[in-house]
């Protein structure tokens, strides 16, 4: 139980008919409102236009709320080829609420937050990031492919969110204030005291929803060895379509380009991978290598730099993947004892 | 409050710094460069970490309209990070061809087990304050007379002839800094003199043959613009192409961004990954798991995804993509018995 994380800092319920007229007005406001809604049979990340369009019962989205926060592409600063001294920083944040995280999503915004403010502090991500209120979801359902529970600590989640919701039956939502500014998002809503019965059912929930043990925390997630990474490598496009919908994948590269008048030029930054095949090749000269690079920066560089999970194990990866080759988890059920432990 | 610039911004990747080249110790195919930290002179900065554990990291070296690369750092034998420099892109010659005193941008090294805070102090971002570099290489714009550009319809089929206009437009905004912007066919030769020639079809005819090649010896820079040709009607064939611009009908949108990127002396950043990766940057739901078969994820990216978006399948409109396996692809597809959804309203999609 020591992975759990017990403090609880403001509990709290809400009608579920009184929190959607609250989202309602927040839609009808000045802030952009980001939440998972339904697309096809998927569900997605997107700016929510009604209220009514909210799906908290949501399972997992295709893709990571990352878009959000670090955009697939984004315009860093403007110059002026041949004038001294000429880049103007580029911003173009607005104040935004994500609502609907999941703990492993929370977690992994919390891993974003320390690579882009920590030994390089990166103005674009954290200004964009001051500006975001993050809404969390205890989901009462593990999603299919999902195996969190072996990589997430108990505290992770909460170094993120700003408030914390858990569904706690038909009509009612438990809500956990966690920072002052989810305090002061939620001041307008009549807020009651969590009830006995409502504290059980969320702390049951937080014990039923993926927080790890010692023996299964990522410190002993396993690298996977040649055989298995050549097997794989064997069937990979390179099309880094994991590293894409992944939530805590953060590397990116830089390009200029020049307007048509060859007067200024734009600086804009785009996803990049370890797993493209081009001239860098930073994972590696063949995809076995690439392949080994990714589970590597997962499960030993960043956890050695960041003393935190590189992976939160939402599955997407595995649901991306056209091969089906792309999981970390299953390099760890799979390669069993051939690995070797780090 | 930025230590570098005395700007109001935190210190970061993107704040304007001052890196020096210093010293050029070696000529010919590696060139060795120190990165000294200080506006004036080449002024050695402080490095704490033991010799042995600072050579051969990674480095990202940066000039502002050229691009950035990735170099490795030497061992070093002073308090000074070297980066070997060889000239094998235009980035590398851009740096190589610097004059001493310039600066240039950096991020890294990464793989030190110090901090960057400790290895650069808070001055480890540097973007060049003034570069000849920019027009130094292929001085298209740096000559005295303006670049002319030729652009030569050889064989191609409706869906170029469409977009002829728009290419010309496209162009044609390029046109004031440019003297003439000739349309040639090699029906009426003489060929001119050209900085840059575009060439878009096939090659099917003796006499274009001779065209092409009489082209290319008459223009410094080559675009191809030739995704429809097959090994028999390639340019390649029968002339050296400097850049490919890909798909079917041509992208306007990329053909101008070369011709950009060579008239200020770039490498183009043309896309060798996979459409895959655009379709989950754009967040758009994938083929495969809507049920229809795909090309995406063996074709080169730089369509913006076009056609998935719009509910197409993607056709393989521009050509494989870097290290593809188009073979295990049709295996996957035919495995699961997927067929290709919409493809034969791809063009409408490209052209709206």
């Amino acid at each position: 139980m020591k992975y759990f994380h017990e403090t609880f800092m403001e509990l709290s319920q809400i009608r579920k008919s009184q929190f959607l007229d609250f989202v309602k007005d927040l839609v009808a406001g000045p802030v952009d409102v980001i939440a998972p809604v339904q697309k096809g049979n998927s569900f997605t990340y997107d700016k929510l236009e009604n209220h009514k369009d909210l799906r908290l019962d949501f399972p997992q989205t295709v893709f990571s709320p990352k878009h959000f926060l670090l955009p697939p592409k984004e315009v860093l600063l403007s110059y002026e080829p041949p004038i001294s001294g000429s880049y103007e920083p580029a911003y173009s944040q607005k104040d935004q609420i994500i609502a609907g995280m999941h703990p492993w999503d929370l977690a992994a915004v919390a891993l974003l937050d320390k690579v882009f403010s920590l030994d390089r502090y990166d103005p674009h991500y954290c200004s964009r990031r001051q500006a975001t209120t993050l809404i969390g979801i205890f989901p009462t359902k593990r999603p299919q492919f999902n195996f969190s529970h072996t990589m997430l600590k108990g505290h992770e989640p909460y170094a993120a969110a700003d408030v914390i919701l858990f569904d706690i039956g038909e009509t009612m939502y438990g809500v956990e204030i966690v920072t002052e500014r989810g305090k002061e998002l939620f001041s307008t809503v009549n807020l009651d005291p969590a009830s006995a019965d409502a504290k059980d059912v969320i702390s049951k929930q937080k014990l039923a929803t993926p927080y790890g043990n010692e023996k299964n925390s990522y410190r002993n997630m396993p690298m996977p060895l040649g055989e298995t990474v050549n097997a794989r490598a064997e069937k990979c496009f390179s099309c880094a379509s994991c590293t894409m919908v992944c939530p805590t994948c953060f590397c990116f590269s830089l390009h200029d380009e020049v307007a048509a008048s060859l007067e200024y030029g734009l600086r804009y930054r785009q996803w990049d991978s370890c797993l493209y095949k081009n001239d860098t090749d930073n994972g590696g000269p063949n995809a076995a290598s690439r392949l080994q690079y990714r589970i590597q920066c997962k499960a030993i560089e960043v956890p050695k730099k960041y003393e935190t999970a590189g992976c939160v194990g939402c599955g997407r990866c595995k649901t991306a993947c056209v091969p089906d080759i792309a999981f970390p988890f299953d390099n760890i059920e799979r390669t069993g004892t051939e690995a070797h432990h780090v | 409050m930025c230590e570098g610039c005395g700007c109001e911004q935190p210190p970061s990747l993107y704040t304007p710094g001052v890196c020096v080249i210093a010293n050029r110790e070696k000529q010919g195919m590696a060139w060795v460069i120190e990165l000294a930290y200080s506006s004036d002179a080449a002024k050695p900065f402080p490095h704490d970490a033991p010799a042995d554990e600072t050579g051969n990291q990674k480095v990202l070296l940066s000039v502002p309209g050229i691009g950035e690369e990735c170099f490795l750092t030497q061992s070093p034998k002073s308090n000074t990070l070297r980066v070997s420099v060889a000239q094998r892109s235009a980035l590398s010659r851009a740096i190589v061809s610097l004059p001493i005193g310039s600066g240039i941008g950096i991020r890294g090294p990464f793989g030190a087990n110090d901090s960057l805070q400790t290895v650069f102090g808070n001055n480890y971002s540097a973007i060049n304050p003034r570069s000849k570099a920019f027009y130094s290489r292929n001085n298209i714009v740096h000559t005295e007379k303006k670049p002319t550009i030729a652009l030569c319809m050889l064989n191609e089929c409706d869906g170029c002839l469409k977009k002829l206009s728009e290419i010309k437009d496209a162009i044609g905004v390029l046109a004031g800094t440019m003297d003439v912007f000739d349309a040639v066919s090699y029906a009426n030769s003489p060929v001119g003199r050209y900085s840059i020639a575009i060439l878009i079809g096939r090659v099917l005819y003796p006499s274009q043959e001779d065209f092409v090649k009489e082209l290319r010896s008459n223009s410094r820079i080559v675009v191809a613009a030739d995704s429809c040709t097959d090994d028999t009607t390639s340019l390649r064939r029968f002339i050296r192409v400097d850049h490919s611009v890909y798909g079917c009908p041509v992208f306007t949108h990329e053909l101008s961004k070369i011709v950009k990127a060579v008239i200020v002396g770039a490498d183009p950043f043309v896309p060798g990954y996979p459409v895959c990766s655009e379709c989950k940057m754009q967040a758009v739901e994938c083929m495969f798991d809507k049920g229809y078969a795909c090309l995406g994820p063996v074709t080169r990216a730089g369509c913006n995804a076009v056609c998935p978006q719009n509910d197409i399948s993607c056709t393989g409109c521009r050509g494989l993509s870097e290290g593809a396996d188009a073979d295990r692809l049709s295996t996957i597809i035919s495995q699961k018995g997927l067929q290709l959804h919409n493809a034969e309203k791809r063009t409408d999609a490209i052209d709206a």
